[in-house]
């Protein structure tokens, strides 16, 4: 039995001109569906985890860690002054021209008072035109409120949560209290009253949830050696290329002396782990969905076997292969994971694409149900605590759309060999029937 | 070159069940030369059928010898049997056993596709068949839109398909009213005339029968010359 009869074989079982009806063909175009529907969420997961590791990623090497990050040694030469930052940072741009752009900070813990209360707060000390001149920062970060200069004296730039908590907005007087030391070494308690200029977000609470931005010169006067860190973060010119491996190479012996080099990977790896494994867990809870699901082929191949034992018989009579029958089969089961894999992947592309307004319409109904049951209950609507499936302080705001191409074209890929697979079985059952059984009993 | 297209020598056939055996045919030798007609009658559960079914490969003896051309059927596999059915046999059954979704046309041209033609020339020689048993305007229909009498008429278009050296026909007019069968009783004999096949029939009309070269009868298990 030739190749090419089997095909034609298979397109009849697939699309046939009579009984259209039939149950084995209900429960193919079932088995269709249900690969389908469950590539959904594993294409959502794989898209919309891709997009937010991508968008935290960059939020967190733009606004924290930099491509490279230096951390000076305590009590470093280079901590006495903004300009001896700066001065070293001339000398590290000057040593290798694979160094963009070099941005000193100073970070120390302080707390933050106002007349709502007092919340800690990780003050960030950095360059006056750092919002404008760090591509980063200036791409990432969402003003809600005033400006981003620091231009002048004591002034501030709150993150979101911060600003929430302490009910301020731009305009407003925070009290900093921050420890420095005093002309004997003691660590006293230092207040400064600072003006809130801006308000910023960058999209992704857990990170600006407490970060409170001063100038340089502010910082120095406000925070003490001892208590704070010294760094400079270094930029070049992809984060994720080769290139960075040696830049870091070159510029850690250069450094040894003024502080320790760190990559951005490094100094989130923890993170990193995390989200991967998250990411790796999910994949393969959806993994097994479309392994269930496949199944069906499985299932509705054996009705269609019984189904079609008399076409068998009548193959197998005229000279038809056990294998060219089995093949047959084999090849309707793999085209209907096939036509599956075209029902589900643009359902689940389209879905990703919308995936805020879907988990917020799931949102909004998960929360009718729950008032609708504390209505119901003993203590009535008071009892109603809004549920958040995304909470914004773990989760990205924006989602940015990450197609990972490789990994959804293994994901067809997969999905063809999968239905192929548990095709075999029942395709092997219809080459093994006898056609004399058959066609007696016709 | 022996000109013996089927040999059978010894045969037997034993049907058995827990509580019982039932010999159907017992010690049956038949020889049929390349050409002839061979028509075969019987009482039902005679072993007409069971005799057709061993011959094509469908059926296996319980002891005894099948010889079809350059095929010993005891020694085929699966996949030799298939091949044997594919070029050496043409089947008619007394159901058209036609498939449902094929038309007229692909259904007989289906067997020459399995045994390797090109689609294109399948097609030449199967439009020319269904032409030769009068259906070249049912190309295109489904069985279910063809009479009892065109189906089996499409049935022995399709027997012919791969030029076998024998054509089996088990009741091909069992189905039939008078009038058909006697049509294609006569159809089957003028085709295998035409392309001068070796035919060993099998029916219970004794007039169709008589049409053949020699005709045979089984009783008790054995063949006799009628």
């Amino acid at each position: 039995m030739t190749l090419s009869s089997s095909l034609i074989f298979a397109f009849r079982l697939l699309f046939p001109r009579t009984g259209k009806k039939s149950n084995a063909r209900r429960s193919l175009f079932a088995a269709l569906v249900c690969i389908g529907i469950s590539l959904v969420p594993l294409i959502m997961i794989l898209t919309v985890s891709n997009g937010m590791i991508k968008g935290i990623t960059d939020r967190m090497i733009g606004l924290s860690s930099s491509h490279l990050q230096l951390l000076l040694y305590s009590g470093s030469e280079y901590g006495e002054s903004p300009d001896s930052l700066r001065l070293l940072s001339d000398s590290i741009r000057m040593y290798d021209s694979s160094v963009k752009s070099i941005y000193p900070e100073l970070q120390g813990i302080g707390l933050a008072s106002s007349s709502k209360g007092r919340f800690g707060a990780s003050i960030r000390a950095v360059e006056k035109d750092v919002f404008e001149k760090n591509p980063a920062f200036a791409s990432l970060f969402e003003v809600l409120d005033g400006n981003t200069s620091l231009d002048s004296k004591n002034s501030c730039i709150l993150g979101k949560k911060l600003a929430q908590d302490l009910g301020v907005r731009a305009g407003s007087s925070v009290r900093l209290i921050t420890t420095k030391e005093n002309a004997s070494g003691k660590i006293v308690p230092k207040i400064t009253v600072l003006k809130v200029n801006g308000i910023v977000s960058s999209g992704y609470q857990e990170l600006d949830s407490l970060w409170l931005f001063l100038s340089l010169e502010d910082g120095f006067s406000l925070l003490s050696s001892k208590s704070s860190t010294l760094q400079l973060g270094i930029e070049t010119d992809d984060a994720f290329s080769i290139n960075l491996e040696k830049t870091y190479r070159t510029l850690k012996p250069f450094l040894a002396y003024a502080g320790k080099l760190y990559r951005w990977n490094e100094l989130n790896s923890a993170q990193y782990e995390n989200f991967a494994s998250t990411q790796i867990m999910l994949i393969f809870i959806m993994l097994l969905i479309v392994l269930v699901a496949s199944v069906n082929i499985s299932s509705a191949l054996v009705m269609l076997v019984m189904e079609r034992k008399k076409e068998i018989a009548i193959l197998k009579s005229l000279g038809g292969t056990s294998n060219g029958i089995a093949l047959s089969f084999i090849f309707t089961g793999t085209v209907t994971g096939f036509l599956g894999l075209v029902f589900g992947l643009p359902l689940g592309l389209l879905a990703s694409v919308h995936f805020s307004t879907i988990m917020g319409l799931i949102e909004k109904i998960v929360n009718f149900f729950a008032m609708a049951f504390c209505f119901l209950s003993e203590g009535g609507l008071a009892n109603f605590v809004q549920i958040r499936l995304l909470d914004p302080a773990f989760y990205l705001q924006n989602i940015p759309l990450v197609i990972p191409i490789p990994q959804i074209l293994l994901i067809a890929f997969g999905t063809v060999i999968l239905s192929l697979l548990v095709s075999v079985i029942p395709a092997v059952r219809a080459g093994k029937e006898k056609p004399i059984e058959t066609l007696r009993k016709i | 070159m022996s000109d013996i297209v089927v040999s059978v020598k010894s045969l037997e056939k034993t049907y058995r069940t827990e509580s019982e055996s039932l010999t159907i045919l017992r010690d049956l030798n038949l020889e049929i030369e390349k050409g002839k007609k061979i028509t075969i009658v019987g009482e039902s559960g005679s072993g007409k059928s069971t005799l057709l079914n061993i011959i094509g490969g469908l059926d296996s003896p319980t002891s005894g010898n099948v010889k079809c051309g350059q095929y010993d059927l005891s020694s085929l596999d699966e996949k030799k049997l298939s091949e044997y059915r594919s070029h050496f046999l043409g089947l008619i059954f007394q159901f058209h056993y036609l498939l449902k979704d094929f038309t007229a046309l692909e259904n007989t041209f289906l067997p020459s596709i399995m045994a390797g033609l090109p689609k294109k020339k399948a097609v030449q020689k199967a439009t020319q068949l269904l032409k030769d048993v009068g259906l070249e305007n049912r190309l295109d229909h489904l069985p279910s839109q063809l009479s009892g009498g065109e189906r089996q008429r499409v049935s022995v278009a399709r027997s012919l398909m791969n030029d076998p050296q024998l054509i089996l026909a088990d009741e091909p007019t069992g189905n039939l009213d008078p009038e058909n069968a006697k049509m294609i009783g006569s159809l089957l004999f003028s085709m295998v005339e035409k392309y001068q096949k070796t035919l060993l029939l099998v029916t219970h009309d004794v007039n169709l029968a008589k049409k053949g070269d020699l005709c045979y009868s089984i009783k008790n298990g054995k063949l006799e010359l009628v």
